[in-house]
C-alpha cells in the first residue's frame, strides 16, 4: 500500500485526460508506443474530495475503524475481513461470507484504487466512498449493525473520542464522521508500483517477452482495453460480458432492463492475487476468464454488451494475455493493523 | 401561348402573398415562443459540457458522437426517462417541460453526468 505519496498536477491532469482515452491499438510505431504508454501512466496525487480533504489524524481514525470488528453487530467482523489486505484486499472467497456465516450473493470486490472510482459496489449504487462506507456496516447480510448502535457502541469505548476530535475537530462521533474517517482511509489503498508501471516508466526488460506480447493482445485482437483502460486498467463502466446466472446486477438497481446482467468493470491491479474472478467468483483462474472472453461469453443474451465477441485467440496468445496480467501485481508493503480503542 | 402570368393573375397572387404574410405575423403574435433546442454531444465516454441551463419546453439533443453505445437516464423528480441503448452515430430529443433540476447520466459509463437547470 502506497498511503503517501507526493504528487504533481500536471501528472494528475494526464491521467484524468488518459482515463477516458479511446483504446489504443499497440503498434510499432514510436510515436504510437508512446501515446499508448502515456494512456497507463500512473497517476502522482491521489484526490480527496474537498469536503474531506486528506489529514493523517482523519487516515488514522479511519484505519482504525476500519479494522475494528466491533463496527458488526456479532463483534466479530470488520471491513477488513473481507477486504483483507492479505488478498489484495478481497477475501479470496468465490462469495463474500457475511453475519451468521451466511453466504452472500456476491463476490466481494477489492478496495484498491478506489479513490478514482465514480461508483461503488458490483451494481454503482454508490456514487462517493462516504455514500458507500455505512452500507456493509448496516446490510443485515453483512455486518449487520443498526447505525444508532454503532454509534452507541463506539461512544461506549472511550479511546475514540481523542481520535474522532483530532480527526473533525468539533463534529464528534456521528455516522457521518465515521463514514468520511473509512472513506479518507480507503482513499489511501493504492496498488503499488508493479513490473508493468516499470515498463511504462522506460524499463524494457521490466516485461517479458510474452508479457508484451500480452500487452500488444490487451490493446489489439483481444480488446480488454475497451473497457480495462487507463492505469486502474478499468473505465468504471458497467456491462453484461457473458457471466450466467440470475443476478440482474445494474439493471435490477437502476430498474433498467438494458442493463440487466451488467456488473461494473473491475481493476486488474493485483488481479493474480485475487482468484477467483466475476461478480459471482464463478471464474477459478485468469485462463478461464480469458476463455469466456474468447467465447464472447458462457452465455449470449438480448443484454450481452456490444464489447463481447468471439476472439479467436491461440493457446499461446491466451498464455500470452495471462502472462501480461500477472506483470500488473505489485509487491506492496506489509499493512499494520491499529490497536482498537478501548 | 405566353410563360408570362396574366396581369390580373399577378395581382391575384400578390394578394395571396399579403394575405399569406398577415397570416403568419397574426399566428407569430399569438403563438407561444418557439421552443429552443439545445445540443450536448456524448464522445470518448463524457459529455460534451457537465452543465446546461434551458427554458421550461426545451429540448436537448442528445447526440452520440463516440464510438461505443450510451444509456441516457435521469431519475430526478419530474424528469425520469430511459433512452435505452443509444448506438453510436445516433441522436434523441429529449423535452425538458418544466422548471427544476435535472440530472441526466449514463447507465454504461457512470463518469457521465450532465445537469440540467430547466427555468421557468
Amino acid at each position: 500500500m502506497r498511503a503517501s505519496v507526493v504528487y504533481s498536477v500536471g501528472a494528475l491532469i494526464s491521467i484524468t485526460l488518459s482515463a477516458y482515452s479511446a483504446p489504443l491499438v499497440y503498434a510499432s510505431d514510436p510515436r504510437d508506443q508512446v501515446e499508448l504508454k502515456t494512456a497507463y501512466r500512473r497517476p502522482s496525487e491521489i484526490p480527496h474530495p474537498d469536503e474531506n480533504r486528506y489529514t493523517p489524524e482523519r487516515e488514522k481514525l479511519g484505519k482504525t475503524l476500519f479494522f475494528d470488528p466491533r463496527l458488526s453487530v456479532s463483534g466479530f467482523i470488520s471491513c477488513g475481513t473481507c477486504h483483507n489486505p492479505a488478498f489484495a484486499w478481497g477475501d479470496g472467497l468465490p462469495r463474500a461470507i457475511g453475519h451468521g456465516m451466511k453466504t452472500l450473493g456476491r463476490r466481494t470486490p477489492t478496495i484498491l484504487n478506489l479513490a478514482w472510482a465514480p461508483s461503488l459496489f458490483w451494481d454503482g449504487r454508490a456514487d462517493t466512498l462516504e455514500d458507500q462506507a455505512l452500507g456493509p456496516i448496516q446490510a443485515p447480510g453483512e455486518m449487520n449493525m443498526p447505525i444508532g448502535d454503532l454509534l452507541a457502541r463506539i461512544k461506549s469505548l472511550p479511546e475514540y473520542g481523542p481520535l474522532f476530535e483530532l480527526a473533525y475537530p468539533g463534529e464528534g462521533v456521528s455516522q457521518k464522521t465515521i463514514a468520511k474517517a473509512i472513506s479518507v482511509y480507503e482513499r489511501t489503498v493504492v496498488s503499488g508500483v508493479s513490473p508493468f508501471d516499470q515498463y511504462i516508466a522506460g524499463n524494457e526488460r521490466a516485461l517479458t517477452a510474452s508479457q508484451k506480447r500480452g500487452f500488444a493482445l490487451f490493446n489489439g485482437k483481444a480488446n480488454c482495453a475497451a473497457c480495462h483502460s487507463s492505469w486502474r486498467f478499468t473505465d468504471d463502466s458497467f456491462h453484461d460480458i457473458g457471466v450466467p446466472g440470475e443476478d440482474l446486477g445494474r439493471g435490477a438497481f437502476l430498474e433498467i432492463e438494458e442493463l440487466n446482467y451488467a456488473f461494473k468493470t473491475p481493476t486488474l491491479r493485483n488481479v493474480d492475487r485475487r482468484a477467483p474472478f466475476m461478480h459471482d467468483g464463478s471464474e477459478a483462474t485468469l485462463m478461464s476468464v480469458i476463455e469466456l472472453y474468447d467465447a464472447g461469453g458462457r452465455v449470449r443474451r438480448p443484454t450481452l454488451s456490444d464489447e463481447i465477441k468471439k476472439l479467436g485467440l491461440t493457446s499461446s496468445e491466451k498464455q500470452d494475455l495471462v502472462e501480461f496480467l500477472k506483470a500488473l501485481t505489485s509487491v506492496d508493503d506489509p499493512v499494520m493493523v491499529p490497536a482498537a480503542p478501548r | 401561348m405566353s410563360g408570362r402570368p396574366s396581369r390580373q393573375a399577378a395581382r391575384r397572387g400578390m394578394r395571396e402573398a399579403r394575405a399569406c404574410v398577415l397570416g403568419m405575423l397574426t399566428v407569430t403574435a399569438t403563438w407561444p415562443c418557439f421552443a429552443g433546442e439545445h445540443t450536448v454531444s456524448q464522445s470518448e465516454k463524457q459529455f460534451s459540457q457537465e452543465q446546461i441551463t434551458i427554458k421550461a419546453g426545451d429540448t436537448i439533443l442528445f447526440k452520440n458522437e463516440d464510438s461505443v453505445a450510451h444509456n441516457l437516464f435521469s431519475r430526478s423528480d419530474g424528469f425520469k426517462f430511459n433512452l435505452k441503448k443509444q448506438e453510436p452515430g445516433t441522436e434523441n430529443a429529449i423535452p425538458f417541460e418544466s422548471a427544476g433540476t435535472a440530472e441526466v447520466r449514463c447507465a454504461i459509463h457512470p463518469k457521465m453526468k450532465l445537469v440540467v437547470t430547466v427555468e421557468p
